[in-house]
């Protein structure tokens, strides 16, 4: 399944980095990319083993917001 | 943590502001001096902790960000007890990126202004009943309600009703088209008059507006070969810079020079000074209906020297339509049109289709006719009434013992010799009508070629698979010298590979439906079809608008672009030169070196921003 999250603006190309490898580290994720300019973040997961919100959850323990 | 620096930074910037300010009063009276100091200290600290934070965030990446460098500087400016050049450091590093990301914002707007042209809501119909749905929750074969004002919430076709829409959304046109039962609507675009049912055929991210919208996101992400230089060149400068720095303190033994290298030499203006020109120019082309896929295209595109055209649906529209249509003896053209284009219109040839819809875009009805019989090759036969109808080619006519006069056999060589096939109408054994089916050229063809050379473009070049009187005749037509015919798509790669061994740089313009090869093997690849996926997979540069002089529009802009990149890099370079030249000569000091340095990030940024004003260069 491949969604796509939109954050609040990412500031430094650093955070876009960040969330990028979180996101990938994560259990379930095939592939994940975090398009700095667009503040957005595109996932690819298995829906068996994780959810949207589990992602999103990610990225907000990291400290950024999660706008959709 | 991170949210907290995020959501506080700026707040304690403008009070280790107001703190700076009042301690340099306060320094400059003499009397407070030990106030003066604690109010530095304040201000280094709330506006040094975000930075020395975002500093070791960078190590643990295993990249000496430009945080490091000031965070080592300010911390060296504590130890020797420059106070005020710590705090006055670290307020215009934090105030500069500050406005950095105000002007960013402004640049990254024009792909923000198109995501919220997104549709929000749909209305579904359902029987009797009109439901107010979100757009995402619409699905093919939906039928939906669309009424004036409204925007269309997903890709379809109309099946009731009319109205004009407007697709500047999607193709930058902001004249209204006119849509009608059959016609295909875009998500995205709205209804400037009228009302209409459509059904869905591409919903959710699969519309071509959502198409588009990810392409740029990706695009602005994409880096160019000089990004990627800068990038790999600043991962080894900023730990040189450190080296440096160091240096500089180990054979003058002075800690004051020391720190301030390391503030002058930060790249800032460098790292950012090339992406935020690719940002720019690429959401300017979004608006524009012109997507250009990342900086390695803008890059390689600005570079070309060579374009070549393919003729059928590039050049020509692709489809054959009647160029003239030449009345014989005493007849009136709408009756023979009507028993010619009713007769035609139950074969699937491409001249016939042609020749049908003429007939209707002459509003001619078409006549029923009975008992036909299709003559392979050479058209058809059929019965009206008590008369014989037959449509077909000159041999068809010679079969039936009919016999063309002088005047029917010079028109026919003419028209022929124009690039035009030719279609015979008799009734009777008379010949009354005789049509000129042609591949039209695109009206924008000629003004487009020369464009392109007027813009410096060495070759011009047609190829085609068509033989070659047609392809003469079409291309002086356009006015393009170099034409090849008759060639196999293999051949078309042939000539580009050796085009390429000359050291050309190679923009392809196919259809996008049977180029891919020849658009994949071009180092650019544009393919003129508009908004299908096809085009859309295998360009470098997307055309929205199946409009030849679009091209013009996009070298201009990836010209200007790349010229706003190159300008940046120098701006960034010549900063850092002139501070580092100044700080030998003693000069410039760190708070002076800081305030340049954040005015040439934003200078650059300013730069780049001409790219979205635009200017007359657009072409």
């Amino acid at each position: 399944m491949k969604k796509s999250i939109q954050m609040e603006e990412l500031v430094c190309p650093m955070c876009a980095q960040k969330i990028e490898t979180a996101l990938k580290k994560a259990e379930g994720v095939t592939d994940a990319q975090v398009m700095y300019n667009a503040s957005k973040a595109k996932v690819e997961f298995d829906e068996n083993v994780t959810s949207l919100d589990t992602l999103k959850e990610i990225i907000t323990s990291l400290g950024y917001v999660v706008i959709k | 943590m991170n949210r907290f620096i995020n959501k506080y930074s700026n707040l304690f910037m403008w009070i280790a502001g107001g703190a700076t300010l009042l301690a340099i009063l306060l320094s400059k009276t003499g009397v407070f001096e030990t106030g003066a100091v604690v109010l530095y200290l304040i201000a280094t600290v709330l506006c040094g902790f975000p930075i020395f934070y975002r500093g070791v965030q960078g190590l643990r990446f295993k990249t000496v960000g430009i945080e490091v460098l000031v965070s080592i500087a300010v911390i060296g400016a504590l130890v020797i007890a420059e106070f005020s050049e710590a705090a006055i450091v670290t307020f215009l590093f934090q105030f500069g990126s500050y406005l950095e990301q105000k002007t960013m914002r402004k640049t990254r707007n024009a792909i923000k202004e198109l995501t919220q042209m997104a549709p929000a809501t749909a209305f579904r119909v359902e029987g009797d009943e009109v439901e107010e749905i979100d757009a995402d929750e619409v699905e093919e074969e939906d039928i939906l309600l669309v009424k004036t004002g409204n925007q269309v919430p997903v890709d379809g076709n109309l099946v009731f009703g009319e109205g004009y829409v407007n697709e500047a959304s999607i193709t930058g046109e902001s004249v209204p088209v006119k849509k009608s039962v059959g016609d295909f609507v875009y998500a995205g675009t709205i209804l400037d008059s009228g009302s209409f049912r459509m059904q869905a055929t591409r919903v959710g991210e699969d519309t071509t507006f959502a198409k588009i919208i990810e392409l740029v996101e990706e695009a602005q992400d994409a880096k160019s070969p000089v990004e990627r230089f800068i990038n790999r060149f600043s991962k080894y400068y900023t730990p040189a810079v450190v080296v440096m720095a160091v240096l500089v303190f180990i054979f003058f033994r002075d800690l004051d020079t020391a720190i301030t290298v390391l503030v002058l030499a930060c790249p800032g203006a460098l790292v950012i000074g090339a992406p935020i020109a690719n940002v720019a120019g690429i959401g300017r082309g979004a608006k524009n209906g012109v997507l250009l896929k990342g900086g390695d295209s803008v890059y390689t595109f600005a570079k070309t020297d060579t374009v070549v055209f393919d003729k059928t649906g590039t050049l020509t529209k692709g489809a054959p339509e009647v160029i003239e249509a030449k009345m014989y003896g005493d007849v009136s053209l709408e009756e023979a049109l009507s028993e010619a284009a009713g007769v035609e219109q139950t074969s699937e040839h491409p001249l016939a289709k042609a020749i049908v819809s003429y007939a209707k875009s002459k509003q001619v009805t078409l006549l029923a006719v009975e008992k036909q019989e299709l003559l392979k090759g050479m058209g058809v036969a059929a019965r009206l009434g008590e008369s014989e109808i037959l449509v077909g080619s000159e041999r068809l006519m010679e079969d039936r013992e009919i016999h063309l006069n002088e005047q029917q056999k010079t028109d026919i060589t003419r028209l022929q010799n124009q690039g035009a096939s030719t279609v015979l109408y008799a009734k009777d054994g008379q010949i009354q009508l005789l049509f000129a089916v042609a591949d039209a050229i695109r009206e924008d063809a000629k003004e487009s070629v020369q464009k392109l050379q007027k813009m410096g473009m060495r070759h011009i070049a047609m190829l085609t698979g068509d033989n070659e009187s047609t392809a003469k005749a079409v291309a002086a037509q356009i006015g393009i010298s170099e034409v090849y015919a008759e060639l196999l798509p293999e051949d078309k790669l042939q000539r580009i590979k050796n085009w390429q061994k000359d050291d050309r740089c190679i923009t392809f313009v196919g259809d996008g439906v049977n180029d891919s090869p020849a658009l994949t093997l071009a180092d650019t690849g544009i393919a003129m079809g508009g908004g299908t996926d096809v085009a859309i997979d295998s360009s470098d540069v997307v055309l929205i608008q199946s409009r030849l002089t679009a091209i013009v529009e996009a070298l201009s802009l990836a010209r200007f672009t790349k010229r706003i990149m190159f300008e940046n890099i120098a701006i960034a370079v010549g900063t850092v030169v002139l501070l580092l030249i100044g700080l030998f000569a003693g000069y410039v000091h760190m708070a002076l070196g800081m305030l340049i340095h954040e005015a040439s990030i934003l200078l650059v940024i300013f730069n780049a921003m001409r790219l979205l004003i635009g200017s007359k260069k657009k072409g």
